[in-house]
């Protein structure tokens, strides 16, 4: 019996961005290369979260940030086998489509590859100051099974008890991050062994850089280094966390 | 200032400073292009995900070619890129990684080319 494959994205409504319109993006270019139906759901924030994005201007913006229900992915994913994704990842390769059918319950992002070469993700190998790994759940691959419901209902408990978990490993109770969140549950679930991480890197474009122009699967960003700014080309999927920027070039998309 | 054939222009840290900021860094690029091929080089095969490198494509190569010299089977298991212990057929994977190995190296060396003559970030288009 073959197992139904498929895309899950969640987004919750905010006031600054379109969230909406990322998903629909998101969702729509992910079918496209990973050949699989999606589904887009919207997530009636439990609780309000705020976080402070630095543009490639210098400006600073606190912004709504409604990220917590992720962990519910497991009982709202129609599918045996699913890639959960931030509305802000746009895939770009079938790089993804090969974990399907892989012999794992639970993959993750173990590190987070800045494609500009700038390194901004350097800091975000670990956690805490005593080295805790960090996981990202901004692309998840899990399947139905009981391996898979033992992290996400972990990932729950996490978040229910945020403040103790932050207290006992050493990081800020706010804002509620949900790669911390997974990141624990994760490594509880695993015996902390790293292990059951995608093989590559998460490429990614940091809210302070932006894309210049996208045309057939290659983007041109634009990147600051030592307050110059250059180009860098590439080519593939990414994690654009400049939303404003993703959302002037979504008709090129 | 002004010299025998004209006016000279004297490098300040300026002016070397602007000119750098203009430059198209290509040892970014560089690195970004490898990063980017290189995330490709992943193969499914038999329920294990296998990456492609050099040392894979020779170890295929070899059992293929003992089995081609002194009939060895070309089946046999290997760990896959998560540990996992994969039954794999030598010929079949072989098949599999190369393709995978020329497509992604063809569109590596085809995007070099053609970004190695590019000095200026004003050059660079999508």
């Amino acid at each position: 019996m073959s197992l139904s494959k498929g895309i899950l994205i969640l987004y919750s409504e905010s006031a600054q961005l379109d969230y909406l319109r990322l998903s629909e993006l998101c969702a729509r270019l992910a079918e496209k290369h990973l050949g699989v139906p999606s589904t887009v759901v919207k997530l009636d924030p439990v609780q309000k979260n705020f976080r402070t994005f630095r543009y490639p201007n210098g400006e600073l913006e606190g912004t709504e940030w409604n990220n917590i229900g992720r962990y519910s992915a497991y009982d709202l994913s129609p599918y045996d086998e699913t890639l959960l994704i931030d509305s802000d990842y746009i895939v770009q390769s079938d790089t993804l489509a090969n974990y399907f059918g892989c012999d794992h319950d639970f993959v993750c992002h173990n590190r987070s590859w800045d494609v500009t070469g700038n390194d901004v993700f350097r800091h975000d190998r670990f956690m805490t100051q005593n080295w805790f790994e960090m996981r990202w759940a901004t692309v998840v691959y899990f399947k139905k099974s009981q391996g898979a419901k033992r992290i996400f209902d972990a990932w729950r408990m996490v978040y229910e008890n945020y403040a103790y978990y932050a207290e006992l490993f050493g990081f800020s109770k706010a804002p509620f991050r949900n790669d911390f969140a997974m990141s624990i549950a994760h490594q509880i679930c695993n015996g902390y062994v790293n292990t059951a991480t995608f093989d590559y890197a998460l490429p990614a474009l940091s809210s302070s850089d932006s894309i210049l122009d996208y045309n057939n699967g290659r983007w041109l960003l634009k990147y600051e280094y030592k307050q110059s700014h250059n180009v860098v080309r590439y080519t593939g999927d990414l994690h654009v966390m400049n939303k404003r920027s993703l959302l002037e070039v979504a008709d090129k998309l | 200032m002004t010299g025998p054939s004209g006016p000279v222009i004297i490098s300040t840290m300026d002016n070397l400073e602007s000119y750098a900021r203009e430059r198209f860094e290509l040892n970014r690029q560089k690195q970004t292009l490898k990063e980017q091929q290189q995330q490709r080089l992943t193969v499914t095969y038999n329920g294990g995900l296998f990456r492609v490198d050099m040392t894979l494509l020779n170890y295929l190569y070899m059992k293929n070619a003992n089995a081609g010299l002194f009939n060895q089977s070309t089946k046999c298991i290997i760990p896959d890129s998560y540990d996992t212990p994969i039954e794999i057929d030598c010929i079949e994977l072989v098949e599999l990684c190369e393709a995978r190995w020329n497509e992604v190296h063809n569109d590596w060396y085809n995007e070099y080319q053609e970004l190695k003559t590019k000095r200026k970030a004003g050059d660079v288009s999508v």
